[in-house]
Parts: C-alpha cells; structure tokens; sequence
C-alpha cells in the first residue's frame, strides 16, 4: 500500500433543505479495494457522483491524485472510470462500435485506440461477437461489456456501483475473480455494494455510511473487533414475544440487548457457550418459544446494525416499499 | 482557447456520430416513422377537400339597377347560413387587390351588361389558386342564387376566372399575382414540410438526450472529459440533420403525388434554408425541454403542445386570411408561418424576390437566435 490516491475533506453536498452529504472526510489509498457502505438515500451514490465530477459538492474539497477536481474535472475523468449499477450499453449499436465511441471521447486515436478495442474485447470474451449489436447480447456478456468499456482508458481508479446487483451465483463468482485481478495489475477500486459478505471477502478497507455521515472506518476486522472483542449471540423468537424476551435479558441476566425484526442481538463478549445456555433457561423459565439461537463471531452485518440501528436489508425494504407508495400515488 | 474549441467540436462531432449510428441501425423505422406522417396527411387530405365556412365573398356591382340590387340582396340573405359572408366592394381594382391579399377568397363583378344582350359573359368570379377549393365549394350555391335573377344565360350565369384568366377583360384586366398551380395538394405541401421538419426536431436531439438519461447512457457519456457544450452542439448537429433527411423524404414524397416546385432547384435550396432556419429555433426549445423534463412521455405532452396548435395556425391547412381576427394575430407571431408561406412561394407561386425572403428568412433567423440563446443559458445536463 502506497500514498493516498484519494483525499476527501469535509464534503458537504445539499440539495435545497435536504443534506445529502453532511461532513464526510476520508482518504483513500493507492490500489486498495475500497467498500463505501450504507443503506440507501445514505449518501453514496451522491459521494460517488462527486469523486466522478458529476456534481458539484457545496463545500469542502476533493483531490485525487494530487489534483483537485473543482480546478482540473478534466485530469481527473481521464483517471476515473465508473460501471453503474444498471448495465449500460448502446444495445442498437454492436460490441465494437460501442467502445470506439468511448475510445474516442477519451481522446484515443489510430493504432492506441484499435489495440484498445482489441484488447478489451479479449478481456470481456467478446471478440467472436464485436459485430454484433449489444442488444443482442445475454445479460452477463452485456455486464461484461459495460466492465471493458469503463476500463478502456485504464483508469488509475475504478468506481463500482454496486457491481452484483442483479447477477446469478456463477456470474457474481466471476465478477469477483474479475475485480481482484482488476486490483492486482494496480487499479484502486472503489465499490458500493448491498452485500455485506462481499465487502467483508473483497476490501481491505471499509467506510461505512449512513445520514450523509461516515459512522465508520477501518478494514473489516477493525470495524468487527468495535462491535465486539469476542461474541454476538443471536437469538429469534415469534415476533409477539420480542419485547417480552428483552425484558428478561436486559432486567434478569443483566445484559446488554438489541433488537432487530423479530431478533435479538447480544453482545456476550469474551463469555463462552455457557451464557447461551443461560439465555435459553432464562426464556424457556418463561415459556417464551425459541424459534433459534446461534452463537458466532461478529459480521459486518452485526457491524451494520450497531452503526446504523437495522440491517443493510431493513432499510433496502423500507426504502422499495416507499418508493411503491409514491407510484402509486402517481 | 483555440484547444477548447477544437476539443469541443471534436467531442460533439464523436456524439453526432454515436446518434447517427443508433440512427442507422434503425434505418427502416426511423424512414417508416418520417414518411408516415405526410403520406397519411397528402392522401386523407388531399382528398377530401376543405368544407367552406364563412368565406369572404367581394361584391363589385358595376350594373347598379334594380336586378343586380335585387341579386345583391338575395346573396347577403343567403350568406346567413354561414357558408360566406359577403362584403360589398366599391371599386374593381380595390376587389383585385383583396383577392390578391386573400381579404376576401372570391370577388363577384357584375357588369353592367350582363342579361342585358345574349353575347354578355355572365357575372365574373375572381380568385386565387391558395382559395380555390374553398372558391369552387361555393360556387354552385352562388350561381343557383344568379340564375334567379339571370336566367338567360343559363349555366354562364357565373364564370369563374382563376388561373388562366379567359378573356381578358380590358378594363379591368385581372392580374392574378400568386396562383399558377391550383389544386390543394400542392397547397397543402408547403404545410406538411414544415410540420415534419419541426416533429423531427422535436423527437430529435431532445428525445435521444432524454432516453440516453433515463438509461443511464448520458452518466456514462458524462464521466468522460465532456463538457455541456458539445453535449449541446452534438445534439444540435444531428437535429438539423434529421431535418434535412425528413425534407428530402416529403419532398420526395409529395413529386409522385404530382406536387411541382415552381422554381426548381434553386426553390429546393430556399426550401432548405427555409426548414434549417425553423428546425434551429425548435432546436433550442427542445433542448431546453429535454434538459429539465425527466419522462419521455412528458416531454412528447409539452412538445406537441406547443406544435400542433402553432402548426394549425400557420396557415399549413387554410389560408390565414380565412382566420378568425385572434388566431391571425397568433399567426402573425408565429414563426412557422413564415416558413410555411415561404415554402409555398417558392412552391406554388414560383417567385421569391428578396424583398419576400429577407424579411422571412430574418423573422426565422431572430426566433432560431432568441431560442438557441436560451438554450444555452437554460440547457442543463443533469444525471437524473
């Protein structure tokens, strides 16, 4: 790991009353992969579309790589290459002609630019297929697609939105293997992801978002050892008895408790399997069902609920079922 | 600086390129889709002819006795149902020059020798080409009423004069200024250039801008070294561009539908400066649209909105002067009036003397600079 290669101070973004962004400061490092949690509306996607010179933050700076992107967009868009969390192609246009169009914008000409289409093709195992339209294409080819064009200009960074969102087991597999071989030939990478096991397994490092304020950062064993030296106990129950089952944890064992959904998270520290057995006598004393228990190191998701309150997936939920209601409406 | 410009022009020409390709590679419905609308148009219209109303009728009455009195009053007590209105006209050189204006769309002179001796030639109908299947609507109606009180001329009781004038009458030898072609195709043909070459602009570069938004191209495009310029200028190119193609196709169109252009090639070149000047003013309101309107179908509501109505008040169906006095003054201010008359002289009438284009063509040059100017103060290039 070398110097920063990008350094964030105090970005603030607002959007009339509403505050997207609120205060965020973070650097990150040269040719690390870097995960940008949160749950949605928690301000990554608006940090992201800063660092690219989307939008114009309302304060605070942004440099990378030594340049700042408010005095030089130009440098730095040659240096960053995105791939969305939508696949986006040209599908009325074929394989081919799509990167040329990209190759061009981003200034390559002649021989460069042919070598460039050339070798991206190769990558995205479309070489067969670089007459054909992209719309055309299977879902997976046309992802792929969309991955060779955002690094035909072999940007120094790659930004990742939420790259597997949407994809089978196999083809999430193989975007992973992509992304790590991507990291070694020396591209930083910056990824938002919902998936909270593929941040724990992809990045080095990790922040972790929510309210447009960064809650937390670190490399996952950091953000898991804040959460808990040693155990989190899970235990669920019907959904009617919740509140009952926090009373007799929190007043009769005199432990510390969350609760989320029909769960409850515990966090047992350095005791061992014996407080589990305790926790279950307690509630069988009460004739509280118990639907299961585990016992297990702390995840990111255990992360994610002492940070923010709920799960990564509570909020993903809250936010669709929102989003449904103002369809409706319409 | 000058590596701004040169970057700039660069860039919109590789984004011209990319919607020319997606163009071609949808050849045959965008040429479906251009040629549709005025065949529909040309065959439906052409066809059925206009259903006359109120249509300004002159009177000269040079006899001034009792039976044309007598004629006079029967016309205005048929004008009541509203199928023409008549207006009664002093002299013949004031009828003429109304006619030529389209104040009114037929002038009626009765001679003081008409049903006097057997060689009369009846009572004469002047009008122009522009009015003459409004004009031939009615004047079965108005010959019944003549041979009332005419009835030894039988079937000459009226004599139409339009084109050709037969016999030209010495003294008030009529001098018809516009009208060598006569039927409403070719009237109709200025209008239909007109309207496909602004419904091309307006689902041209404004529409691809807002389908590459909602399909996250424009971000993608975005993220390169692009700036809102050339966004601009690539989607300007290739508007004007579509119009161009749209004429061509219309003018193609509507030669096999026997349509001629008076003044030949040099006509089709006017008709071209003519379009492009009109397709840049829509340009600049489509680009403003498309640029802060985030639905395709919203867009298409404000579009035509705007279109249909000045369209219908360009005078691309019926001649303005038969406009109510409102709808003249919206016409007045209408830029796409001008283009479509200018369309139509240079079609049907086969002159357009400079002191007819400048004014035209400057009329269309300060709308497309007010629009394209507001553009460029209005245009925003947002992600979503």
């Amino acid at each position: 790991m070398a110097g920063e290669v990008i350094e964030i101070k105090n970005l603030v973004k607002r959007f009339g009353d509403f505050t997207a962004v609120n205060g965020i400061s973070l650097s990150i490092k040269e040719n690390e992969i870097f995960g940008i949690l949160g749950p949605n509306g928690a301000g990554k996607t608006t940090t992201i579309n800063m660092m690219l010179g989307l939008i114009i933050p309302t304060e605070g700076t942004i440099i990378v790589d030594g340049y700042n992107i408010n005095k030089n967009p130009a440098v730095i868009k040659e240096k960053m290459g995105l791939m969305t969390q939508e696949t986006v192609v040209d599908g009325d246009l074929t394989a081919q002609q799509n990167l040329e169009i990209f190759a061009e914008l981003y200034g390559m000409k002649g021989k460069d630019k042919e070598d460039a289409i050339d070798y991206a093709l190769d990558e995205a195992d479309l070489t067969n297929f670089r007459n054909a339209k992209a719309g055309s294409f299977s879902g997976g080819m046309q992802r792929r697609l969309n991955l060779v064009k955002s690094m035909l200009h072999s940007p120094k960074i790659l930004v990742l939105d939420e790259p597997t969102t949407g994809l089978d087991v196999q083809n999430r597999v193989s975007m992973w293997d992509r992304i790590r071989k991507l990291n070694k030939s020396g591209v930083t990478i910056i990824l938002t992801t919902q998936y909270l096991e593929e941040a724990d397994s992809l990045c080095n490092r990790i922040a972790i978002i929510d309210h447009g304020q960064l809650k937390a950062i670190g490399t996952p064993g950091e953000l898991k050892r804040m959460v808990s030296e040693g155990n989190i106990i899970d235990i669920s129950l019907r959904f009617e008895d919740i509140e009952k089952g926090e009373k007799v944890i929190k007043q009769k064992l005199k432990m510390d408790c969350k609760v989320v959904a029909d769960r409850i998270s515990i966090n047992a520290g350095k005791e061992d399997v014996k407080t589990l057995s305790a926790i279950i006598a307690a509630l069988e004393k009460e004739k509280i069902p118990i639907i299961a228990a585990s016992m297990h190191l702390p995840t990111l998701d255990d992360v994610f609920i002492s940070l923010t309150g709920g799960t990564i997936r509570d909020e993903l939920g809250e936010q669709k079922s929102n989003a449904s209601k103002v369809m409706w409406r319409r | 600086m000058s590596n701004i410009i040169t970057s700039t022009l660069g860039k919109a020409y590789i984004l011209y390129k990319r919607d020319m390709l997606i163009f071609k590679s949808n050849l045959r419905a965008n040429i479906v889709r251009t040629v549709l609308f005025p065949l529909i148009i040309l065959i439906f219209f052409s066809n059925i002819g206009a259903v006359a109303h109120n249509v300004p009728v002159g009177v000269v009455n040079m006899a001034n006795n009792a039976n044309s009195y007598k004629f006079v009053q029967s016309l205005y007590a048929t004008s009541s149902d509203g199928l023409f209105k008549v207006v009664s006209i002093p002299s013949m050189s004031q009828g003429m020059s109304e006619v030529n204006s389209g104040t009114v769309s037929l002038l009626l002179v009765i001679n003081p020798t008409v049903g006097t001796s057997s060689e009369s030639t009846g009572i004469l109908a002047y009008y122009s080409s522009p009015d003459a299947s409004t004009v031939e609507g009615i004047l079965p109606t108005i010959s019944a009423v003549a041979s009332e009180f005419y009835s030894g001329l039988g079937s000459r009781s009226i004599v139409p004069i339009n084109a050709q004038p037969q016999t030209p009458n010495t003294e008030f030898a009529p001098t018809l200024t516009s009208g060598l072609s006569t039927n409403y195709e070719d009237f109709l043909v200025g209008g239909v250039i007109a309207l496909v070459a602004v419904f091309g602009t307006l689902f041209g570069g404004g529409f691809t801008l807002i389908t590459d938004k909602q399909l996250g191209n424009l971000k993608a495009l975005l993220i390169t070294p692009l700036n809102r310029s050339s966004v601009m200028l690539g989607k300007t190119i290739y508007t004007l561009t579509l119009s161009v193609i749209s004429t061509l196709l219309v003018i193609v169109i509507s030669l096999f539908f026997g349509t001629t252009i008076l003044m030949g090639l040099v006509g089709v070149v006017w008709i071209f400066i003519l379009v492009l000047m009109l397709t840049l003013g829509f340009t600049g309101i489509s680009l403003i649209m498309a640029s802060r309107v985030k639905k395709p179908e919203i867009y298409a509501i404000f579009t035509q909105t705007i279109a249909l109505p000045l369209w219908f008040l360009s005078g691309a169906f019926f001649p303005a002067a038969s406009m109510p006095t409102w709808m003249r003054v919206i016409s007045t201010v209408n830029p796409m009036t001008y283009a479509v008359d200018g369309i139509r002289d240079v079609m049907i009438t086969g002159s357009y003397p400079l002191s007819t284009a400048l004014p035209q063509i400057g009329i269309l040059a300060l709308f497309a600079v007010i629009m394209l100017g507001l553009a460029i103060k209005l245009f925003k290039v947002q992600i979503a």
